[in-house]
């Protein structure tokens, strides 16, 4: 397997953390994507590795999304400056929220898991073409969004 | 835009796993074969090591192509043995900046060590060098009256010689400059092939080709011996630096 595993668990993970908003659920998720992956490795070998791990990962989420809510416990305290760099993060995860699925998604797989152009058009199954300007697209909307929130200069 | 970018990696900035490394100590998950490994070292042999080595057989099959020279056995041979050992060093060069630079950090990482790697860096570009030599004897079959095997005889001994020079220099010389002594040494061979075409071409003759085959096996034996040297004193090195780390 061409694949570095633990790069791409924190990028599972990360992918996981976006489509549920639950760190903690994130990461059992994370860890299912990785053992269904491995329980069969005929595909592996042959087929398109990474799209095929975020695959696994987007349907975990979608089918966890189905199921009756669980509310998260609150973890620890913070501090004001870890506080304010909470604030924004939460603001900038809204601003995704804001963004059609599809977009939000390409954004999630280019910007933030920094996966080549030719890596999220095997997942998204788009053309370059088309992956580039729906992240164009997105990724002026959130501009406008974060320059509304005073977040961009 | 790269703001932006910024701003939206740090939002998704989830706090590092603590279960992670246990997860995936547990993780059963298939270890990569010595085939993938050895497929895999490919794309670490730099790039400009086939584009010369291509370039160089590309430019003595033009050569041969437009001298024109069908018949003349003795021009052929000078042409194509002496630029063969560029070819040799192209390869070398490679295998010394692969040795040089220790690449300890490939071993502490990789479940082969350095001397398998090197081994399988050799292997490969040997394999490429071989394909490169048969398309060149296929190249020149025909505009001679020797047989393939007695041309390769001539033009591979210049070849061997090169390889076999810069082995030993790899092998006990311990400095960083090794590859520029190397590039003295495919200077010197190819020259010097150059005046004995010219001025002794008795030595090309029927009589000597005996001769020939001699050297060119002695070469074969003096390269196996200085490449299972090579890799043995890659493990030495090893040892060494676990010790003075």
């Amino acid at each position: 397997m061409s694949l570095d595993i633990k790069d791409q668990y924190d990028k599972i993970h990360k992918y996981c953390y976006f489509k549920t908003k639950n760190c903690q659920l994130a990461e059992d998720l994370t860890q299912e994507t990785f053992l269904k992956y491995f329980s069969q490795t005929s595909y592996i070998d042959r087929g398109k590795p990474l799209a095929y791990l975020y695959t696994i990962a987007k349907n975990l989420c979608i089918d966890t999304l189905k199921k009756p809510k669980i509310e998260a416990l609150g973890e620890d305290t913070t501090t004001t400056d870890e506080l304010t760099s909470i604030e924004i993060s939460f603001v900038v995860r809204q601003a995704m929220d804001t963004l059609p699925k599809d977009l939000a998604e390409i954004v999630m797989l280019r910007v933030i898991n920094e996966l080549s152009m030719a890596e999220v058009c095997s997942i998204t199954q788009l053309s370059r073409f088309v992956v580039y300007r729906k992240l164009k697209a997105a990724l002026k909307q959130l501009k406008l969004i974060l320059r509304e929130e005073d977040l961009l200069e | 835009m790269n703001r932006i970018k910024k701003v939206l990696k740090k939002a998704y900035d989830i706090p590092l796993s603590k279960e992670k490394e246990a997860f995936l100590q547990r993780l059963n998950f298939p270890k990569s074969s010595y085939k993938d490994f050895f497929i895999y070292q490919i794309s670490y042999i730099q790039k400009r090591v086939w584009i010369l080595s291509t370039a160089l057989i590309g430019l003595i099959l033009m050569l041969l192509h437009f001298e024109n020279i069908t018949g003349d056995a003795l021009k052929i041979i000078w042409i194509t043995s002496s630029v063969l050992p560029f070819i040799a060093l192209v390869a070398i060069t490679e295998i010394s900046r692969s040795m040089s630079h220790n690449m300890a950090e490939i071993e502490m990482s990789c479940r082969y060590n350095l001397a398998d790697l090197m081994l399988a860096r050799i292997s490969i570009l040997a394999a490429f060098n071989f394909i490169l030599s048969n398309i060149l004897i296929l190249g020149i079959q025909g505009k001679t009256a020797y047989s393939p095997i007695r041309i390769s005889l001539y033009i591979f001994v210049p070849f061997l010689l090169t390889c076999l020079a810069s082995l030993i220099v790899l092998n006990y010389i311990k400095i960083k400059e090794t590859t520029y002594i190397c590039g003295g040494i495919s200077c010197f061979i190819s020259g010097i092939n150059a005046l004995i075409i010219g001025s002794n071409q008795i030595a090309y003759t029927d009589k000597f080709v005996g001769f020939w085959v001699i050297i060119f096996i002695a070469l074969m034996v003096g390269i196996i011996v200085e490449i299972i040297d090579f890799i043995r004193k890659l493990e030495e090195l090893h040892w060494n630096l676990q010790l003075t780390a």
